[in-house]
């Protein structure tokens, strides 16, 4: 039997009003995530990812609204959840970590008083158990001597430490869902592997369930059950990992798997499907937001209704031409 | 005689400013030594805070070596007064990795892209506009973009327009610092074959500093390995990666992600 899924998007539609009008950067997002899985999700800079997750937490930028849709925590509605039962779900149910941790710490605080910050809000602990519960979740997160990175400064830590400062305070309230908006993006490779393993440990120990978000295939290879491949704020194909990497029905998936460089001999990739320019997401309704950069396109693509096809049982696809 | 010789170069920084008691310092770069060939990519990588970056810096002459000289040409580059220097300089471009920084958003894009033949040759505004566009589709971009600016444009489009500057004046070595780090993963493969085609056109040499393998691997003939501001060990064949033997290159070398799933 399988598992009631804790997180349910439904229909989301978001829409940001610019000069031109407004700016439709999220498309009937469909999405289910259920505890202990890792739910990725790819796509390039603007295609609308991190306007999902903003919506989750019901922290859009003022300029963007949420058009249409449903999005259900347990049995909470997060979209029309009074702003105070909100703080409630943020940090203790469903917590943030975002990519660049830099920024994420107030400079001028010791780690020491953001975690015993974060602690208090949500739990009615004394500064000395706060204190307690910090140094073990640093020491899981294989933090060398939890004692002395509590008393430094954001600064004075590098970023692959800091990010797994971010995770251990963000575990310390044992969430049951943890967005991770591009958590290895502004690391490097070393550090990047450290925080995936402490990403993986958390799903396995505390079973909690994770949407990965990135740009970046092998970060998603390595933890994602499940994949779903954004292109100009559409879900375009969705399927279980093996699935995606095996049989990648849409074009767009099929230019992002092509285009990885691991470390085999160097071969010059072909570049003929994909355009420079970025798609221009204030385009004809109709139409395949992936037409102007496809290989394939054509007439049937102009008048495309953009739903689902079932590829296979729990592989979806978003292309005419993949009928 | 080589292009570039770095021979001993050490740099040292100095941290914090207390009035009492010797200041801290940090040795960014001890000891190193390396000569690049016309027409070759070298790629060097390395943890953040390994020295590669101020080992780029001291190369464009934009930081000073306590000690070593740097011999571009077979001339020693510190050893000139600023007038000289500059037409040394001509030959010696620079691409980083933030494209927004690089930029003056105040610009129009064919403003900043002309900067460069504004400094070194005499052209009237036609025949300006001229190399602009040609330069401008040479990247892959359209010529009309020219009268446009920073700011209407992504992040790989800008990256573009920095390689565009750097190549304007037909440059012989150009230092990539991380020049793809910042970009999403498609456009990191475009550019990485725009650079290897705008080398093979112009018998350009490339410093390629990274912290990614993999995108090292993909453009670079050689490859150095620093650590801790030494330079700890060198490839000559790109093709034999698995021969790497220092600890830290094989630390790198297995945070490689696999590019297939299943492997935590």
């Amino acid at each position: 039997m399988r598992q009631q899924p804790l997180l349910i998007v439904d229909n989301l539609n978001v829409a940001v009003s610019t000069p031109h009008g407004m700016n439709h950067t999220v498309h009937n997002v469909n999405l289910k995530l259920e505890a202990g899985k890792v739910l990725g999700l790819v796509g390039e800079s603007g295609s609308g990812k991190t306007m999902t997750c903003m919506s989750l937490l019901n922290l859009l930028p003022e300029k963007a609204e949420v058009m249409q849709g449903n999005i259900k925590f347990k049995d909470i509605d997060l979209l029309n959840c009074p702003t105070e039962d909100m703080r409630k779900v943020r940090g203790s149910e469903i917590a943030l970590i975002m990519q660049n941790p830099m920024i994420a710490f107030n400079p001028v605080r010791t780690i020491e008083r953001h975690f015993i910050e974060t602690l208090r809000t949500h739990l009615t602990v004394t500064k000395r158990q706060a204190r307690k519960i910090a140094v073990d979740f640093l020491g899981e997160m294989d933090l060398p001597n939890p004692e002395s990175v509590l008393k430094q400064y954001p600064f004075q830590l590098s970023g692959g430490m800091l990010q797994r400062v971010m995770i251990a305070i963000t575990m310390s309230l044992n969430p049951s869902v943890l967005i991770a908006d591009e958590p290895t993006t502004a690391l490097d490779a070393t550090n990047q592997l450290q925080v995936l393993k402490q990403l993986d440990k958390l799903r396995k120990e505390y079973n909690t369930g994770i949407l990965l978000v990135s740009h970046d295939l092998g970060v998603i290879a390595q933890l994602a059950d499940e994949v779903a491949v954004m292109y100009g704020g559409y879900i375009v194909e969705q399927a279980p990992v093996l699935e995606l990497f095996n049989h990648p029905k849409h074009p767009y998936t099929r230019v992002l798997l092509e285009s990885r460089l691991g470390l085999t001999r160097r071969k010059m990739k072909s570049e003929k499907q994909v355009n420079v320019s970025r798609p221009n997401l204030i385009h004809s309704e109709n139409a395949c937001p992936f037409i102007e950069r496809c290989g394939d396109a054509d007439h049937t693509c102009l008048s495309y209704n953009l739903e689902f096809i079932e590829y296979k049982k729990d592989h979806l696809v978003r292309c005419v031409k993949s009928r | 005689m080589s292009l570039l010789e770095l021979r001993a170069i050490k740099k040292t920084y100095l941290l914090g400013n207390s009035i009492f008691g010797k200041r801290k310092t940090v040795e960014a770069v001890k000891s190193v030594t390396l000569t690049l060939e016309s027409g070759v990519c070298l790629g060097i990588v390395g943890e953040s805070g390994s020295g590669k970056s101020t080992l780029g810096k001291i190369i464009l002459g934009l930081e000073k070596p306590d000690q070593g000289e740097v011999l571009f040409q077979g001339k020693n580059l510190h050893s000139f007064k600023a007038k000289e220097l500059k037409e040394l300089r001509r030959n010696l471009q620079v691409v980083f990795q933030d494209c927004y920084s690089a930029v003056n958003p105040r610009l129009t894009i064919g403003e900043i892209i002309a900067e460069p033949l504004r400094n070194y040759e005499r052209l009237t505004s036609s025949e300006e506009q001229k190399q602009v566009q040609g330069l401008l589709e040479l990247v892959g971009l359209n010529p009309e973009d020219m009268y446009r600016y920073p700011s209407q444009f992504s992040g790989g489009q800008l990256q573009r327009i920095n390689i565009a500057r750097a190549i304007a004046l037909k440059p012989k070595l150009i230092i990539l610092d991380e020049a793809v780090s910042a970009l999403d993963a498609l456009v990191q493969v475009q550019i990485l074959n725009l650079l290897a085609q705008l080398k093979e056109e112009f018998q350009l040499s490339y410093l390629f500093i990274s912290h990614d393998l993999q995108a090292v691997n993909y453009i670079a003939d050689r490859l150095a390995v620093m650590c801790k501001g030494e330079v700890v060990e060198w490839l000559d064949d790109m093709g034999q990666l698995e021969r790497l033997e220092h600890p830290v290159s094989k630390k790198l070398l297995s945070s490689v992600l696999p590019q297939y799933p299943g492997f935590l």
